[in-house]
């Protein structure tokens, strides 16, 4: 991140994990922890960062058919089609980047279509 | 148009990504580790770029996203695999 600052690269999409957070609540002795613990500290720095960046968090990922909609709102982590992530980055990627910068947006699959989701997650 | 880089291009995550970008018109380079992968990027219309950012220099690192407008951190992408 610091070394896109400096290249010139101004946007950064992050993709996160849902759940990823300083509350992330993954025990030390997971193994599943260390990753917890990265992915929350890359998104921190990330957020502390000049940067315009949006972290994309979805939750456990599927080989499901991909989808133009999803779920901005759920509280709990469900599960996400690679697919509709895919179509998540291309949306942010795509959009105004003023429109898009600051978003943090955890997701799962859902009935919002992406344009309508990425415009009211604020 | 965009300028984007992907890092950790060959994801599964990334490999979906890939041709949707494309597709939009934006310029892609896909970060690979594998110089072996570099045929399954291009054929997804990306220019592959062979780097392993973990053991980068920061000035490397700096040269690999120069002229980037967009990066995508795809590396480790979601918080593992249901299916």
């Amino acid at each position: 991140m610091d070394a896109a600052a400096a290249a010139g690269a101004e946007r950064y999409v992050m993709v996160s994990y849902f759940g990823a957070g300083p509350d992330h609540g993954v025990p030390p002795e997971n193994d599943f922890y260390a990753y917890a613990q990265a992915k929350t500290e890359a998104d921190a720095h990330l957020e502390e960062s000049a940067l315009k960046w949006t972290i994309l968090q979805p939750s456990a990922l599927t080989e499901g058919p991909p989808a133009d909609t999803v779920d901005v709102q759920a509280s709990d982590a469900g599960q996400v089609s690679r697919g509709t992530v895919a179509r998540m980055i291309r949306a942010v990627a795509g959009a105004e980047p003023a429109a898009v910068a600051g978003l943090k947006i955890p997701f799962n699959d859902g009935d919002t279509p992406i344009d309508d989701a990425l415009r009211h997650v604020r | 148009m965009t300028r984007i880089i992907i890092v950790g291009g060959h994801g599964k995550v990334a490999r979906k990504l890939t041709p949707l970008l494309v597709e939009d018109g934006h310029q892609v380079t896909s970060v690979i580790r594998d110089p072996d992968q570099s045929a399954a990027i291009s054929k997804l219309g990306a220019e592959p770029s062979v780097a392993d950012v973990a053991s980068m220099q920061p000035h490397e690192l700096e040269g690999l996203l120069r002229g980037q407008d967009l990066v995508v951190g795809a590396a480790g992408a979601g918080g593992g695999s249901a299916v």
